[in-house]
């Protein structure tokens, strides 16, 4: 299965509507060399036997009492609790049946493209604010919320929701600050930071807050 | 021109499990039972968990 279920095309693509973790005790197979300083697994693809070797010690005591049967596939749902299992070899299909019935029992779940994107925006939204560019923290960060009508998505956006909530946070912080420098005559001080706000954190609440306060300044000389 | 105290280091969005990046296509094996149940539980996906020993 190793050469030939889990490289088939049909294969990979239907994984990407679960998780999968691979267990081989075993490390004769030995290790390949990826970039200068990478060696990964030689016949499963992105881990390294290292890893495959833990995951069987850590998994075979959960899963199996006695003998440990190869090849043996186990469905489990999100939380780690088994839903069913096959001994043996299984074909492409097979496979993939099993785990769509799997997929039913779990209910409606994000798919690993979508995953794989909405990470990348997060991770960009996150950098953005890091070098202090708030417009684009937002782009990146509002491209993963408006993905909430995905069902499956909702722990994803949560997280980006949480970005965006601390930024709106920090603007109407910026925004109490400029009613206080209005209010201790600095008024073109305050109109600064106004429209830093205004511009810098537009499609948030502070920014609307900004607006409405740069119109109650009185109008510059 | 007033500089803004960003609140960037404040941002410390809950990190997403490190997945090996496939160069092609390629399954995707999460590195750790930790990590499988970790993305799993975010996207409300199932698991599957493989068994297998060298020939």
């Amino acid at each position: 299965m190793d050469s030939s279920v889990y490289p088939n095309k049909d294969f990979v693509a239907a994984s990407k509507k679960w998780v999968s973790i691979y267990c081989n005790k075993e490390s004769e197979h030995g290790s390949k060399k990826v970039g200068l300083d990478k060696e990964l697994c030689a016949i499963i693809a992105g881990i390294t036997c290292d890893e495959h070797t833990k995951n069987f010690a850590e998994l075979s005591g959960k899963f199996f009492k006695g003998t440990i049967m190869n090849p043996t596939h186990i469905w489990c749902d999100p939380d780690g609790n088994e839903i069913g299992r096959q001994v043996g070899a299984m074909p492409t299909k097979g496979l993939v049946e099993k785990m769509g019935e799997a997929l039913k029992k779990v209910g409606p779940g994000l798919g690993g493209d979508e995953y794989a994107y909405m990470n990348d925006k997060i991770a960009e939204g996150q950098k953005a604010s890091e070098e202090n560019k708030p417009k684009d923290a937002i782009a990146a960060w509002t491209a993963v919320t408006k993905m909430s009508k995905n069902p499956g998505a909702k722990n994803v956006v949560a997280r980006a929701q949480a970005g965006l909530d601390k930024l709106n946070e920090y603007g109407k912080d910026q925004v109490a600050k400029a009613k206080d420098l209005a209010t201790g005559g600095d008024v073109e001080g305050a109109r600064k930071l106004l429209k830093e706000i205004y511009s810098g954190y537009k499609g948030l609440d502070c920014a609307k807050d900004a607006e409405k306060e740069i119109a109650n300044l009185p109008k510059p000389k | 021109m007033r500089r803004l105290s960003f609140v960037a280091a404040a941002l410390t969005l809950a990190a997403a499990p490190a997945f090996a990046q496939p160069a092609g296509p390629e399954m995707r094996w999460a590195h750790s039972w930790t990590e499988a149940m970790a993305e799993a539980k975010e996207r409300n996906v199932p698991i599957m968990v493989a068994f297998h020993k060298d020939h």
